[in-house]
């Protein structure tokens, strides 16, 4: 599983990172973001490329658990 | 169905917001428009910061100088929307120079197109093929952009800022408007030209508040429709400029000001094409470089990104520089000498800073 930490970056960075990460075969994908742009700009990509998508949110920071269908 | 192709079974909450958002665009455009604002400049982020530079005497242009409430409007309706949707998230520290600069750069490119993304389409909806060759190289630059964004480029990582950082933008437009509103003598106002026309200040400030509350919500970006589909093959947020276009050219058809070809004159613009491509080239990657378009970068900065507002104040200050330096286009005319120089310095330089960064990215 590879971990992704994008709490900072700009659109669209942080998809750009998860696509990275399934170009690379990846198949469970963990991602911490603080954005809600970046949320819904990964799940959109996760929904293109056949991954579900579990999010869960503390402290205003969004853990997304990313799995190949 | 090939995938990227749009689908009217997979609309999402987010399609629907961004085209209510397009509407809502099209609709202020157009009425702006009929109750004052110049021909095909219903909404033009580029165009009324320069005005608003000119205002507070930044550049002395005579024609262009009005406090347009529209841009205070964007930054305030987003603030309160952030507010309300518990989005409003104090940030900064990314790369400000480097903003500044770049801000400074899209504006120029834009003013000598004579005009922001959301312009072009306005003037596109209008029927003015001249916005088209700004389309191609608005397309072109984004292109550009994406390449780099692949090859890792990144202005880096903001920060969490106090909440007094990110209640500076929207603090600022509350502050206009209480100086214009009580000490108007402190600003200049046109008596001829686009500065000259305008729509009442009410309509416009409700309008624009609407805008960006909407835009905020959506997260309409007109650089980022295209990038995206460069990207990743996605259509969501191409429905908004997409929406802007189709409603405007309907809404332009039936109130007859609809004006097809390359007759720009009469509607501040210019047919000097390979300019209007190169321009709009500069104004689409440099959007790419600073994650979104002006209209964007305007909505950022209301939900207390302080990045953007310095990018606010880069476009701010290249406005001024426009019309000090007479780089900006010449309606009717074209791009200036000093305009052309401007812009192929302008895309150098972006170019650099996006090799540059990618370059020692992909090093890391």
């Amino acid at each position: 599983m590879r971990k992704l930490d994008v709490c900072g970056l700009n659109c669209p960075e942080p998809m750009l990172m998860v696509k990275r990460a399934i170009g690379d075969g990846e198949k469970e994908i963990e991602v911490l973001s603080d954005a809600v742009v970046a949320v819904e700009n990964i799940t959109r990509l996760c929904g293109k490329m056949g991954y579900s998508v579990v999010k869960s949110e503390k402290d205003g920071k969004f853990e997304l658990q990313l799995r190949k269908n | 169905m090939p995938k990227g192709r749009f689908n009217m079974r997979k609309m999402t909450k987010s399609h629907v917001m961004l085209a209510v958002t397009g509407i809502a665009v099209a609709v202020a455009a157009f009425l702006l428009t009929r109750w004052g604002n110049p021909k095909n400049m219903g909404f033009c982020i580029a165009c009324f910061i320069r005005d608003i530079a000119g205002a507070m005497k930044f550049h002395s242009a005579a024609p262009v100088q009005y406090l347009r409430p529209e841009i205070l409007g964007i930054v305030l309706g987003s603030f309160v929307m952030s507010l309300v949707r518990n989005e409003f998230k104090p940030r900064g520290g990314s790369a400000p120079a480097l903003r500044f600069l770049i801000g400074a750069g899209v504006m120029i490119g834009a003013l000598v197109f004579l005009g922001c993304p959301l312009r072009m389409i306005i003037r596109l909806a209008g029927g003015d093929l001249n916005a088209l060759v700004g389309f191609a190289g608005f397309a072109l630059g984004i292109g550009f952009g994406s390449f780099f964004l692949n090859q890792g480029f990144s202005l880096g990582k903001s920060d969490s800022k106090p909440a007094v950082e990110g209640a500076v933008a929207p603090a600022v437009q509350v502050g206009l408007i209480i100086l214009v509103a009580s000490a108007s003598s402190l600003f200049v106002f046109s008596q001829k030209g686009p500065g000259s026309m305008h729509a009442p200040v009410y309509a416009a400030l409700i309008a624009a508040l609407i805008v960006g509350a909407l835009s905020q919500m959506s997260r309409i970006c007109c650089a980022g429709g295209i990038r995206d589909i460069y990207l990743t093959r996605d259509l969501t947020l191409f429905v908004a400029p997409f929406t802007i276009f189709v409603v405007l050219t309907i809404l332009n058809l039936i109130g007859k000001s609809y004006n097809f070809g390359f007759a720009g004159a009469e509607s501040v613009a210019h047919s000097d094409h390979l300019w209007n491509l190169l321009s709009m080239f500069a104004v689409g990657l440099g959007s790419i470089m600073l994650g979104g378009c002006p209209l964007r970068q305007l909505v950022l900065a209301g939900e207390g990104n302080s990045d953007s507002f310095i990018t606010c104040i880069g476009m701010f200050v290249g406005a001024a520089i426009s019309h000090n330096f007479g780089l900006a286009g010449v309606a009717g005319q074209g791009a200036t000498s000093n305009g052309k120089v401007a812009v192929c310095v302008i895309i150098a330089f972006f170019a650099c800073v996006a090799a540059l960064i990618s370059h020692k990215n992909r090093r890391a």
